[in-house]
């Protein structure tokens, strides 16, 4: 345990439809963190257990026991709305199908998490407009994600995931869909993210190259670290 | 979030449409509907407002009002005036009942005092006189313009009434109302009849608002016969009338009610394709209500739309209405309100089921299987 740790998750457990027949322990007694600005990757083959520990860490989901502690909140004393506040305010998400609102633009789906915030027209503009930039997209803005290529529409989705300055980047398998050379770039401004802008990026892959890429790997397989 | 609901109502053009034209039949339907009924009520209510401080007495049981009667109700307080009126019809009741033929006579028996209350005073003779004190127990007439046209009479003429001949003293102008009435001394009439009793009489009250304190007066005081004010009977007749209009009014309600479900159907299907959306965005953060609001302020458009569609159209209706059948149907701005706030209410009804569900959607069920 370490005082840089911006998220900690203590003992946690996740069991699926507890006490029926198809009970499934999906993570067993997890302890882990994940110091800030560090680019960390958790890695496993499917079905081990690692989208579950994302969706946890995340707020998405909730632990059957354990705690996940950001910058030292224990997340279990929050409410949903408190949690949706912790997302869109301390986490950006990037997805492997990108997972953008395909009737908006790129523009609107950058500015939806500055709307969750209420962010002022004006201000929402500028922001969007220096994220676009940001991602190599200026003249994209317009574009709706059928229009753009799989490179793009991650990026886009990258952007989104910074409009609110979030402190914590999670990422779940942002390259699955992407070929060799897209994904190596995408990672590339993931880990930029991490050594420029101090931004605390934790990767969820099956994929050795990226893990290799990163600071750290966390190793889980049957729903534990190894 | 309002140019999101537009966006999402924009992007099915065809459905979203038909949705607002459900409601705007339906809200057009009340507004019709309730202009008729104001309309109604209003022309009604201006009819009687004429006679708003008229307390009509009628005889209970045959035989008619006695002097002594009529002396008594003088001294009722709040009577300013009373006007007994006597009508006859030649050839009179037959056991058959009233024998009433196109050119039967009517006679409207009336003292020559009272002609201001009955013929009214700012009505004047266009040809001879009205009536003066010298005429009671005279055989003259003072007659409308009507019956003068459609009889072919003129001053000077004998207007007969059974075996008796009435000398037409005076002709009076032409005015919006009936003019086919033949006035007679009431004094004539009770000698030729050998009558004593009147038939009917009118009370004129001093103050509108005690009229029907007037009749009640009068109703415990006086034998034999029965008063009701004409502002009473307004009453009753608007309190019919209001649970017509209010039962007309429902009809439109169902309809845009059913125009609700509408908006109700197409809310959950539009969450329902949208369930990935919905997830991703509470995955990056919209909260429950957020998501509530967003689906209620989609719903609560296309109702209000609606409305506004069924104010046009219900306007559209009364104005053709009043235009074909030269009956007046009103469109009060208070109608008009109750069509849009009704419109609002069914909307954000209609919408509630859908927003709930679709805030309580699971991003992480809904990311991860579609």
């Amino acid at each position: 345990m370490n005082d840089n740790d911006i998220i900690r998750a203590e003992e946690l457990v996740k069991v699926y439809n507890e006490g029926k027949k198809n009970e499934f322990i999906a993570l067993k007694n997890i302890d882990m963190s994940v110091t800030e600005g560090g680019f960390v990757s958790i890695m496993g083959p499917s079905g081990s257990g690692k989208s579950t520990l994302l969706n946890l860490l995340s707020c998405l989901d909730t632990p059957t026991s354990g705690k996940v502690y950001v910058e030292d909140v224990d997340t279990d004393t929050l409410n949903e709305s408190q949690r949706a506040k912790l997302r869109r305010e301390k986490f950006g998400f990037i997805f492997q199908q990108f997972n953008l609102i395909q009737s908006m633009t790129a523009f609107e789906n950058i500015d939806l998490p500055l709307r969750f915030k209420g962010v002022s027209k004006k201000d929402r503009q500028k922001r969007v407009k220096e994220l676009l930039e940001s991602v190599d997209l200026k003249d994209k803005g317009d574009n709706r994600p059928s229009e753009l290529s799989g490179g793009e529409q991650q990026r886009v989705a990258i952007a989104r995931a910074l409009a609110n300055d979030p402190k914590i980047i999670l990422a779940d398998e942002p390259t699955g869909n992407l070929d060799t050379k897209t994904g190596g770039e995408i990672m590339k401004l993931l880990s930029n993210l991490s050594r420029m802008e101090n931004k605390t990026v934790i990767v969820v892959t099956h994929d050795h190259r990226i893990g290799d890429a990163c600071d750290r790997i966390i190793r889980i397989q049957d729903g534990r670290i190894i | 979030m309002l140019d999101l609901a537009f966006g999402n109502i924009l992007r099915h053009k065809i459905r979203s449409l038909l949705t607002i034209t459900g409601i705007g039949v339906g809200i057009g339907l009340i507004i019709a509907l309730g202009s008729i009924g104001i309309g109604l009520t209003s022309s009604i209510e201006e009819g009687f407002s004429e006679l708003a401080g008229v307390v009509q007495v009628s005889p209970v049981g045959g035989g008619g009002i006695p002097l002594e009667s009529i002396n008594e109700l003088r001294e009722i307080e709040g009577v300013e005036r009373v006007v007994p009126i006597s009508t006859y019809i030649e050839g009179g009741f037959s056991r058959e009942g009233l024998i009433l033929g196109r050119d039967a006579t009517v006679l409207i028996a009336i003292d020559p005092e009272d002609q201001d209350y009955i013929i009214g005073r700012e009505i004047i003779a266009e040809e001879g006189r009205k009536f003066d004190e010298s005429d009671n127990n005279e055989q003259v007439a003072v007659i409308g313009r009507g019956i003068a046209d459609k009889r072919n009479l003129n001053l000077g003429d004998d207007i007969e009434y059974e075996e008796y001949e009435f000398e037409i003293i005076g002709i009076l102008e032409e005015t919006s109302g009936d003019t086919n009435s033949i006035f007679v001394p009431l004094s004539t009439m009770l000698e030729i009849e050998e009558e004593e009793n009147i038939q009917s009489v009118r009370v004129i009250v001093r103050d509108i608002d005690y009229a029907e304190d007037v009749a009640e007066d009068i109703n415990e005081n006086i034998d034999d016969v029965l008063a009701l004010s004409f502002k009473s009977l307004s009453r009753q007749l608007g309190g019919i009338l209001d649970t017509i209009n209010l039962a007309v009014m429902g009809i439109g309600a169902i309809s845009a009610v059913v125009g609700g479900l509408g908006i109700m159907n197409t809310m959950i299907m539009s969450v329902m394709e949208r369930r990935r959306e919905i997830g991703i965005m509470k995955a990056i953060g919209a909260t429950n209500s957020t998501i509530l609001k967003q689906v209620l302020e989609e719903s609560a458009t296309l109702s209000l739309v609606g409305g506004a569609l069924g104010l046009l159209l219900g306007w559209i209706a009364a104005f053709v209405i009043s235009s074909l059948s030269g009956f007046n149907a009103i469109v009060t701005p208070w109608l008009a309100l109750v069509g849009i706030g009704f419109a609002l209410i069914i909307g954000m009804g209609a919408g509630l089921y859908p927003a709930w569900s679709a805030s309580r959607l699971d991003p992480i069920e809904v990311l991860r299987y579609e």
